[in-house]
């Protein structure tokens, strides 16, 4: 009997996996055989042994890249995961109005879901040059300053934090608020008779409640933020000089900026190493928490 | 110890939860709040707790009024019906817990837990985590968390909801035990009018945000003031017969359809003020009893007979109404069984000199 279910679902998943190979396994595999060949404009695929991985070691720009990716996401992720945590203990706990809370709880959303081309525009218009630049104008008026300010090349990395952050709060926000909803009441009020204050309620009763959660978009956004390099790319393209480069986006530029798919694919690859290892732990975290 | 006065809560919408609550307990006594759901009992010991504002009407602990302190304030300990332990600690840690935020110092509280773990005879479960517990066990460890910063008045709020039968007995004796021992006031909330008549000492039921009656158990159970407070309590439930009051031969009696039901010359004086009026008769199981045709009795057909082992649960019907009765007479199992359903054959019943008359808005006890 048990047999004959396992053989029925083979049929059923054969359509998706057709698609996962078409579109997902072959792609990985050929992108590990392109990054030992030394395929550039010219097509020819030849074998080049690990060439492109030594240059990865050789190229003096690689230290500086690591060094943006790691700035990058930790500085991204620090700021998201406590500004998650203040908006999701702000709406859900101390604001008990559930409208009042909705509507903050949509209105960081909307930059989740704005398109990353049009948000990264919107920052770019913002932060013009010129003194036509809204914040420009702001940073005029307020300071009586006559100079205009070139914000994007002055404060790259902050900007291209502060507009990644902005897309990344919805998500996590919105997940800690529904485990702190999660949270049985009766753990708040026996908290409130033992004599806990909120700052306690909040480090002693909500944070370890949702710990899981916090160790689960911790990482999730982590693999976005290291995977993901539209909005930096749209915003400051890495520049100026090198200073908002990062890993993924340096393989986007190699591939498809420099022609150089070989040396491209075998940056991908060292990023693919690294999240995959992140998906373990995450894999690792998400079984903990059921046991 | 605790005076509650004219508390009223109105909750947003309007929806009253309770309206006009007067209670007063004793220092070291153990009360009951009890009542079907929705008829204020939790509500009415949050407003204790401190956990919800009271719309108006103030309450005081020891004279001082303490409608307006934070629950901190107001030295009480707690237990729910979840149990409510912080699932992140241990047992020990769990227990400490309120007097880590009283700032006492990590190895006075940590004796203070041990000790009251001991006398809850959980000591064996201070490294565990709450996922780890059984329901009892849980609930053990919330009474000490509870109970460890002695506090002035111990509240619970539907403790033994979550526990089966067997435990809830168990657990009710060691509640009570400690209760007399730490001679703490304490107010448990329930729905269980069983587990209220073993636990406390007086008892307070509750209807729609009202007290319906405040009194002992024996009270409650024996002199209901009206046919809610005497429909909730007991086990089986009393017995409700319609009747009517009238007169015959200068006698007051209580007319079951064509049948009179002569009645004790002090309830006839009560009764002969509300001649005519239709009433319910409430009789307890145990307190009516089989007899001959004549004897100021009425016809019952047997409708079904139940073995509870110490004794017979029969089921009939008086004149359309529902009515139980148990016999000690075990062995008459057989021989009433065979009647069942048979109408030639009915039972004969006196209702005994017990009896309560509800009538009246509000079906109030007339036998009072």
């Amino acid at each position: 009997m048990k047999k004959m279910q396992n053989g029925q679902a083979y049929p059923f998943l054969t359509p998706f996996m057709i698609l996962v190979s078409i579109f997902y396994i072959v792609p990985a595999i050929l992108t590990i055989a392109m990054s030992l060949t030394g395929l550039d404009s010219s097509f020819v695929w030849e074998w080049n042994n690990f060439n492109n991985y030594r240059k990865i070691l050789l190229d003096p720009n690689t230290g500086k890249i690591v060094l943006n990716t790691v700035v990058f996401v930790g500085c991204a992720i620090a700021l998201t995961i406590v500004l998650d945590l203040v908006i999701a203990v702000l709406v859900t706990y101390f604001i008990k109005n559930e409208s009042i809370s909705s509507f903050f709880k949509s209105l960081i959303m909307i930059p989740m879901i704005t398109p990353a081309v049009v948000y990264s525009v919107l920052w770019i218009w913002l932060l013009d040059a010129s003194e036509n630049g809204v914040v420009n104008q702001l940073y005029m008026g307020v300071t009586n300053s006559a100079i205009p300010l070139n914000w994007i090349a002055k404060y790259p990395m902050q900007i291209v934090v502060m507009a990644t952050v902005l897309t990344s709060l919805g998500f996590g926000a919105i997940n800690f608020s529904s485990a702190i909803k999660s949270i049985p009441e009766d753990q708040f009020k026996a908290a409130r008779i033992d004599g806990a204050g909120e700052w306690e309620i909040v480090s002693g009763i909500i944070l370890p409640n949702i710990r899981y959660h916090i160790q689960f978009i911790a990482l999730w956004e982590t693999l976005g933020l290291l995977t993901n390099y539209v909005t930096i790319m749209l915003i400051t393209d890495g520049g100026p000089s090198m200073q908002t480069e990062v890993w993924a986006l340096s393989a986007y530029h190699k591939a498809f900026t420099n022609q150089q798919y070989g040396y491209g694919a075998a940056i991908s690859m060292v990023l693919i190493f690294v999240v995959m290892v992140l998906m373990l732990l995450l894999n690792k975290v998400t079984s903990r928490r059921d046991a | 110890m605790i005076r509650i006065e004219n508390l009223r809560m109105e909750f947003d919408k309007g929806a009253v939860a309770l309206d006009d609550i007067n209670l007063e307990i004793e220092k070291g006594e153990f009360i009951a709040l009890l009542g079907p759901s929705g008829c204020g009992k939790s509500t009415t010991l949050n407003c204790m707790a401190g956990l919800l504002d009271p719309t108006s009407g103030r309450v005081f602990f020891a004279g001082e009024d303490v409608t307006k302190k934070a629950p901190k304030d107001r030295n009480i300990g707690m237990c729910f019906q979840s149990y409510a332990l912080y699932p992140h600690l241990t047992v020990l840690d769990n227990i400490a817990f309120p007097l880590k935020q009283k700032g006492v110092s990590k190895e006075e509280r940590r004796e203070k837990a041990r000790k009251i773990a001991e006398k809850l005879q959980i000591s064996h479960l201070l490294a565990r985590k709450p996922s780890q517990l059984s329901g009892g066990q849980q609930q053990r460890v919330a009474m000490c968390r509870a109970l460890v910063k002695e506090p002035d008045v111990l509240l619970l709020d539907e403790p033994m909801s979550n526990l089966d039968a067997r435990l809830k007995i168990e657990i009710r004796e060691v509640i009570k035990k400690l209760q007399q021992e730490l001679k703490v006031t304490s107010v448990i909330v329930t729905h269980d009018q069983e587990e209220a008549m073993a636990i406390a000492d007086k008892i307070a039921i509750l209807s729609e945000g009202k007290i319906q009656q405040y009194d002992t158990p024996e009270h409650l159970y024996e002199y209901p003031v009206n046919l809610f407070v005497a429909n909730f309590m007991g086990n089986p439930p009393m017995n409700f017969i319609d009747a009517k009051i009238d007169s015959r031969d200068g006698e007051t009696v209580l007319m079951v359809g064509e049948t009179p039901v002569r009645l004790k010359k002090e309830l006839q004086d009560k009764l002969s003020v509300h001649l005519g009026e239709p009433v319910e008769i409430g009789v307890r199981s145990h307190q009516a009893y089989l007899t001959e045709r004549g004897d100021n009795s009425l016809k019952m057909v047997v409708s079904m007979v139940e073995n509870l082992g110490k004794e017979l649960l029969v089921t009939g019907e008086i004149n359309g109404n529902h009515m139980r009765i148990t016999l000690e007479e075990t062995e008459r199992f057989a021989e009433l069984y065979q009647r069942i359903g048979n109408q030639e054959k009915p039972l004969w019943v006196n209702f005994g000199s017990r009896l309560n008359v509800f009538g009246g808005e509000g079906k109030v006890n007339w036998a009072l």
